[in-house]
């Protein structure tokens, strides 16, 4: 309901700043009530809520209970080998592993065991090693012999257990000239291929992820991360001391956190601290699958969901706020992402399912990243409730398709399972990932009867109409959910097949066109009456002459401009009027371009701001020609200024009008003619803002350049001061309130 | 003289000010200092007065009070606490702790005393704002029960707390069948510390877990259970939520949850239990739960009654910034009464507790039954007129269902045979869907008042009531004369309460007079009704306004006055959700909550609501279409006995994307018809004969299985499971439901 009434339209009009800020949609007031509300983002970072995807399922946990009683006392004092009975309570487990067999292994690192469960839930066995006693193991892995792979953080190791729990082997840190001195060898978690070559996260480690044989011995490392390297950081390289760059930190690539590997052998690793690439997937050869984004979408690389962009950093804040009772604000951490993934999780389908340490948001993708759906909902910092993990420490999928999300601090395990609405978006998305379009559509039809606002259901109904040939329908479905190269590749098709039909008919039509037109003049060529009605057809009336002035423009631009100065060529009603056509032209080309070459199209092209903008800068152009012009000696005036700015934008009539319209018969494949043309209409209105300066203020070239410069430095000037204006204005105003309620209020 | 500039005059002026502010700042301060100067007198305590010793009560103390046709209420006057006596069993419900389970209680420190006392308080010294609250009985503050007077029906007396310096008088009277205890204002005295809120009798019926068949029932939503069991989740965690819901007004410890719509909460312990009732003041009280390992080993359930309310007074428009507080002044109400009904036997359940709460509202509240005398269930079709997005330049007003859609789309579904439909236009308004205030004339885009005239005359010819759907209690366009500055509902810092970005919350005071100034343009259109959404008969508000301003309590009153006036004047009035005190003027119930807030430490979601509603009033679940899980949601609303409701639109679905309020994601009728109407053959089928029934029994069958009982013997059992169930004679399919005449399968 967040509602812009048109005043209130105006009033942006007038802040002339346009933001861009993708407009949340309010929390709505659902009618059905769930702990989390479920979202689907697209591709332009607009949210639809729809229908959960998962439901809260039951608990494990804390407590643990045995099949019965004394099966498990007997197995367990098996495998504890006399030590004292396990605590049978969970403490900051941090990992969680799901076998074939749907059983579930917990890393119960805070009383250094591995805990065994069934499916249900029931405590089958649990491993300490009193061979060798574990401490604070992280993380673990169960190969497909049973085998147990725990990363042993507390003894810096890494143990592989038979299934009984009796230690098969030790990985200690392996000797190897590559492995730099100061990488700590303290494993936090760990995958294992099909060939039993180990992929182990180190506490901190950048260089990526350690891989050893399975004989133990340094392999390489996999997966690294890049640094960041930004212009500004090029910048401190080139200007600041030795000493200074390298006192410089965080210039290391970030430490992989978590990693995963699913049926296929990708493996996955999980990244904090960074704002992209949180999540890649590697195969075999260590390359990023996911580099480039689903077929039809352009290549998202970020993972993991946020309702809004500075969620987390409010929640911090007000419970910073919550705890403290004095007024002064709480320090708030000066970077917050927005995003702190913590694990991710493979399921049958090849989705890969993300959490959020920050808020406990789950996000899941398909196997290409395309996202499918994710959820939060707002709850007390602190709180856990049915479906919500405030504080999760890993996520599992099983076999049922349903999610386990493991509770660290309340050391319990949250089962989400599959609701029928996420079901059929499974079974549909993963037909459509194998290619078989047709199979998928009437699965498509249903998810998208019931949601449609459901973006992949439009894409993968487009993909089956595309399959079909049905290319007019995929072209407008493609169109519906905003992926650009499917519309234009339907669209390329279409246009093919109209070519087909239609060429003869146009072909014809053109030469017999051509061909009128050129037997007209000749045969008119000497007659009198041509002459007459050309006469009759020349403007008169002075406000005429001022627009047709225009076409000197074209053809003379200096000179124009010098009569626009000294001769009275242009008026203020003709400037208006050129400033309206070309307000309209700019309104066309914004709106109005084809969306294969225009993506805001999608969204909705909100003009006012655009329009404010426009109209702000030539404003602020005309008023600093003036000022610079008064000051080095210009002969043009204000209104000759005025006047010559208004006609200079004369190419965006002259061939932004017709390269929008042109744009609708140009596919992707013509990107390059389009974009072509959209820079000669660029550089035109350069050129004959150029122009317009020497004609009107009678400068050379020399002195027009200068003056062009200094009236750009002017305009930022001019711009620079008006936001420091309003900033601290309202810095203020905020001050003075707050000091108001301090007092009015305590 | 030398004249000034308009520069300096300017800085004159703001000197001025901030000389003028800093003044007034001063001066403020000094009024704080002059109001924190004088303490209050302490309370004297007279030499005689016996002190409350931390122990249990002697039974030897008590003495008979009162006595009725079923209970005896006796009293022991050192202590003021009380035993209920059951004529016919001779079971026994205590105020106080159980002795023998006493004995075993582990919990040491205050709140041990704080359960021996027949009163808790929190309370704090609110001109010291470091100073923490102090939640404490009579024995930590060397309290005493003064004045104890036996009277014909009870007992009265007054509480005194030294330490705090309050004195709190109550009395305690017996009826028929249930025992009521009051808190009264009148007497009621605070010195420098302030009363935040009061526990009386807080054990009253408590009980200890052993391995007994109990649980506290909290109104949580539609109704949940806290089950007495050993090794509780989140062991430490107590319920504690205001009736009828939180006040926007006040900080909201968890906004996003299932509101208390009813005034009930109940124990059960084996084959006996309570079930109270909050009669008056009901809106200043929360229903406080503390299961077994929260606070002691009793498991007891209470209402707090609220005096004060914490408050989050922001400081800063930019920042979190900001403190807790409490108002000055103590929420006033003449009594604060709750009633226990002590249950034996068989009724002890929840299901007893609502009978019981039923017999309440149909013998007090004059709630009448339904008649039964219409042969088929109603279905409820909520239309969507129109909306709003944001567009090119100005908003874009979407039309979804025109006046004439809608008699195609009645008439479609009429032809389906179903015979009794009740609709309710929504989005009808000037602007559609997101506009709030100025709801008339109808638009003229979807018909006006033509239109809607002609539509409802349609409707009316087949007998088809049509209800208008309207919120009077937000407005966002200042229309019907609202100013929000002057009309808006103000917090306790006296801002106007903002939903969101322009549209604030209107206070009750405004929108009867907007409302009583409108029913006639309903009535001129022909409606039948008006179902009030957003907060009519279901939020309650503190509003700070000093012109319309008033407390919970005055916000019933009005409330009660719209709907009554809207009945009187219409015929018929609805409410989404509705709370406990519209249920008298009411004719039926949209959406009610079909489930709990998914706490953790609840066990069951009970269908309590629907048990009490069941033959009074007509309810529906969430909207058919708009489900989470399709099929698994139809069987719910089958074992909850609602009526099947739909959202509806005659545009396709997506066509409404991106509006502003109507995010409902699946509307279109025609996609849906077909669903519609087998899914009401079935629940026309089955709950057509117990229309006016009321449901005498709810229990599970199975994990998966349920049974709903009606009077006169008829059942409904729904299997949710992937198997079949079977029991004897009965067969019911997976994931289906079978009706059962008196014990025979249909």
């Amino acid at each position: 309901m967040k509602k812009m009434k048109w005043q209130r339209a105006m009033a942006t009009l007038l802040a002339a700043v346009a933001l861009s800020a993708a407009a949340l949609p309010e929390r709505a007031a659902a009618d059905t009530f769930s702990p989390y509300s479920t979202y689907y983002k697209d591709s332009y970072g607009q949210y639809y809520q729809i229908q959960s995807a998962y439901r809260p399922g039951d608990l494990i946990g804390p407590t643990l209970v045995g099949e019965t009683g004394t099966e498990r006392d007997a197995e367990a004092g098996e495998e504890e080998g006399g030590t004292e009975p396990p605590s049978d309570v969970l403490s900051i487990p941090q990992d969680l592993f799901v076998d074939a067999d749907d059983n579930i292994y917990v890393a119960d690192t805070g009383n250094n065991r591995i805990v065994k469960l069934s499916s249900a839930g029931r405590l089958l066995a649990s491993f300490a090693v009193p061979e060798s006693p574990l401490s604070q193991p992280n993380g673990l892995f169960v190969d497909d012999a049973g085998n147990m792979y725990v990363a042993d953080t507390g003894n810096q190791r890494v143990v592989k257990l038979d299934a009984r729990g009796r230690l098969l082997r030790e990985y200690p840190r392996p000797n190897s000239s590559y492995l730099p001195e100061s990488l700590k060898y303290q494993p936090t978690k760990l995958v294992v291929d099909k060939r039993g070559f180990l992929y182990i996260t180190t506490l901190g480690a950048f260089q990526g992820l350690l891989m050893l044989d399975p004989e133990g011995r340094f392999e390489t490392f996999f997966g690294a991360n890049e640094v960041a390297f930004s212009l500004f950081d090029a910048f401190k390289r080139a200007v600041y001391p030795r000493e200074m760059y390298l006192r410089e930190l965080s210039k290391l690539p970030g430490a992989i956190v978590n990693t995963t590997i699913d049926g296929d052998g990708f493996i996955y690793t999980v990244t904090k601290d960074i704002r992209e690439e949180q999540i890649k997937k590697f195969n075999i050869a260590g390359l990023n699958q996911l580099e480039t984004g689903g077929e039809f979408s352009a290549g998202n690389l970020q993972f993991g969901e946020s309702f809004g962009e500075d969620r987390g950093s409010r929640a911090a804040a007000s419970q910073a706020s919550a705890v403290t009772t004095t007024a002064s604000a709480a320090a708030k951490p000066s970077v917050v992402l927005g995003v702190q993934l913590q694990d991710v999780s493979v399921d049958r389908d090849g989705n890969f399912t993300t959490i959020d340490a920050l808020n406990g948001t789950i996000s899941q993708y398909d196997g290409d990243g395309n996202l499918l759906f994710f959820w939060d909902g707002e709850h007390p910092q602190g709180i856990s409730k049915f479906g919500i993990v405030d504080a999760p420490s890993a996520v599992a999928a099983d076999s049922f398709g349903n999610l386990l999300i493991l509770d660290g601090v309340n050391g319990m395990i949250q089962r989400l399972e599959t609701t029928e609405f996420g079901a059929l978006v499974h079974r549909a998305n993963r037909l459509t990932r194998d290619g078989r379009y047709e199979e998928s559509e009437p699965i498509w039809q249903e998810v998208y009867r019931q949601n449609a606002y459901y973006t992949p259901a439009i894409i993968g109904l487009a993909k089956a109409a595309y399959k079909r040939e049905d290319y007019a329908r995929a072209q407008e479905l493609f169109g519906k959910s905003g992926t650009v190269k499917g519309y234009s590749d339907a669209f390329w098709q279409v246009r093919l097949v109209w070519f087909q039909r239609h060429f003869a008919f146009w072909i014809n039509l053109t030469a017999a066109l051509a061909a009128a037109v050129l037997l007209f003049r000749r045969f008119t060529r000497n007659r009198r009456w041509r002459r007459l009605l050309q006469e009759r057809l020349r403007p008169k009336r002075k406000l005429a002459l001022q627009l047709q002035h225009l076409g000197t423009l074209v053809k003379h631009p200096v000179d124009g401009y010098h009569a626009i100065r000294y001769q009275g060529k242009a008026g203020l009603l003709s400037s208006l009027i050129v400033l309206a056509a070309v307000a309209a032209a700019f309104s066309a080309i914004e709106a109005g371009t084809s969306f294969t070459f225009n993506r805001d199209l999608y969204t909705g092209v909100d003009l006012g701001p655009l329009l404010a903008q426009f109209g702000v800068l030539w404003l602020g152009w005309v008023v600093s020609n003036y000022l610079v012009g008064s000051l080095m000696r210009g002969e043009g005036r204000f209104r000759d200024v005025f006047y010559g700015s208004s006609y200079a934008l004369l190419p965006l009539i002259a061939i932004g009008l017709p390269l929008t319209l042109f744009s609708h018969a140009l596919t992707l494949s013509e990107k390059s003619i389009f974009d072509f043309l959209h820079l000669v209409m660029l550089v035109w209105t350069a050129l004959q803002f150029f122009w317009m300066v020497q004609g009107i203020h009678n400068y050379n070239v020399g002195e027009a350049l200068l003056n062009l410069l200094f009236s750009l430095l002017t305009m930022a000037m001019i711009g620079v001061l008006i936001f420091i204006f309003f900033s601290l204005s309202g810095e203020l105003i905020d001050f003075l309130y707050s000091i108001y309620q301090e007092v009015a209020i305590r | 003289m030398k004249r000034l500039t308009g520069r300096q005059l300017a800085y004159l002026a703001a000197g001025a000010a901030l000389l003028l502010i800093l003044a007034w700042s001063g001066w403020r301060i000094a009024q704080i200092r002059h109001a924190e100067a004088g303490p209050a007198e302490p309370i004297a305590v007279p030499a005689d007065a016996v002190l409350f010793k931390p122990e249990l009560p002697q039974e030897a103390g008590f003495r008979k009070a009162a006595e009725s046709a079923e209970l005896t209420l006796l009293v022991d006057p050192a202590t003021a606490h009380f035993q209920v006596v059951s004529k016919s069993t001779g079971l026994i419900w205590r105020s106080y702790p159980e002795p023998e389970e006493w004995a075993q209680e582990t919990i040491g420190g205050v709140w041990k005393n704080n359960l021996l006392s027949p009163i808790i308080v929190e309370y704090a010294n609110l001109s010291n704002y470091k100073s923490a609250s102090k939640t404490v009985g009579l024995a930590d503050e060397g309290g005493y029960v003064d004045n104890l007077e036996t009277k014909e029906d009870g007992f009265s007396g007054t509480f005194v707390l030294p330490k705090g310096g309050f004195k709190i008088p109550f009395e305690v009277t017996l009826k028929d069948d249930y025992v009521e205890t009051t808190l009264l204002e009148d007497g009621l005295r605070e010195g420098d510390n302030s009363l935040l809120n009061v526990k009386l009798y807080p054990l009253f019926g408590g009980q200890t877990t052993e391995g007994q068949d109990g649980y506290l029932f909290v109104p949580d939503g539609s109704g949940a259970l806290i089950r007495f069991k050993q090794d509780r989740v989140l062991e430490q965690s107590t319920y504690n939520y205001n009736i009828y819901g939180g006040d926007p007004a006040f900080y909201q410890s968890d906004p996003n949850r299932q509101r208390i719509a009813l005034p009930v909460f109940g124990l059960k312990s084996g084959d006996r239990g309570f079930v109270s009732i909050v009669t008056e003041g009901a809106a200043y009280a929360s229903v406080f739960a503390a299961p077994s390992g929260s606070l002691g080993s009793f498991n007891w359930i209470a209402a707090e009654w609220q005096y004060r309310k914490r408050f989050f007074q922001s400081v800063s428009r930019k920042t979190d910034a900001g403190f807790f507080t409490y108002g000055k002044e103590r929420f006033e109400l003449p009594r604060r009464t709750v009633r226990y009904y002590p249950l034996g036997g068989e009724d002890s359940d929840y299901v007893g507790m609502a009978g019981v709460y039923r017999s309440y509202l149909v013998d007090e509240q004059k709630v009448t039954g339904l008649t039964g005398d219409s042969a088929d269930i109603p279905l409820y079709v909520d239309l969507i007129g129109a909306d709003v997005r944001k567009g090119l330049l100005i908003d874009e007003y979407v039309t979804a269902t025109t006046t004439a859609d809608a008699k195609k789309l009645l008439q479609n579904i009429v032809d389906q045979g179903i015979r009794r439909v009740v609709v309710q236009y929504a989005g009808w308004q000037q602007d559609g869907y997101s506009e709030q205030g100025g709801y008339f004339p109808v638009d003229s885009r979807i018909g006006g008042d033509d239109g809607m005239r002609s539509f409802i005359e349609f409707a009316h010819a087949y007998g088809i009531p049509v209800y208008l759907t309207a919120d009077y209690t937000i407005n966002n366009n200042g229309e019907d004369g609202y100013w929000y500055r002057r009309d808006g509902a103000r917090s306790l810092s006296g801002e106007v309460q903002e939903l969101y970005e322009g549209t604030t919350r209107v206070s009750a005071g405004f929108y009867r007079k907007t409302i009583a100034s409108d029913l006639q343009k309903y009535a001129r259109l022909g409606a039948d009704g008006i179902r009030f959404e957003g907060g009519i008969g279901s939020q309650l508000v503190t509003d700070y306004n000093s012109r319309y301003g008033g407390s919970r309590a005055d916000a019933i009153a009005i409330q009660r006055e719209v709907l009554e006036q809207t009945k009187t004047t219409l015929g018929s009035v609805a409410v989404s959700s509705a709370n406990a005190y519209a249920f008298d003027l009411i004719d039926h119930v949209p959406l009610l909550a079909a489930g709990d807030s998914y706490d953790l430490y609840t066990d069951d979601a009970v269908p309590f609501a629907q048990i009490v509603l069941h033959g009074l009033l007509p309810y529906t679940s969430q909207w058919s279409n708009l489900r989470n899980e399709s099929h698994t949601d139809f069987l719910q609303m089958i074992e909850y006995g609602a009526y099947p409701s739909y959202v509806l639109s005659a545009a396709p679905s997506d066509r409404l994307k991106n509006v502003y309020s109507a995010w409902y994601y699946s509307m279109n009728a025609e996609d849906w018809l077909p669903s519609l109407a087998e899914e009401y053959r079935k629940a026309n089928e089955a709950l057509a004969p117990v229309q006016a029934k009321r449901i005498v029994g709810h229990r599970k069958l199975a994990p998966q299985v349920s049974e709903t009982t009606y009077e006169g013997g008829y059942r409904i059992i729904v299997n949710y499971g992937e198997q079949a169930y079977d029991e004897g004679r009965l067969h019911v399919p997976a994931q289906d439901f079978v009706a059962v005449t008196g014990g025979e399968a249909s």
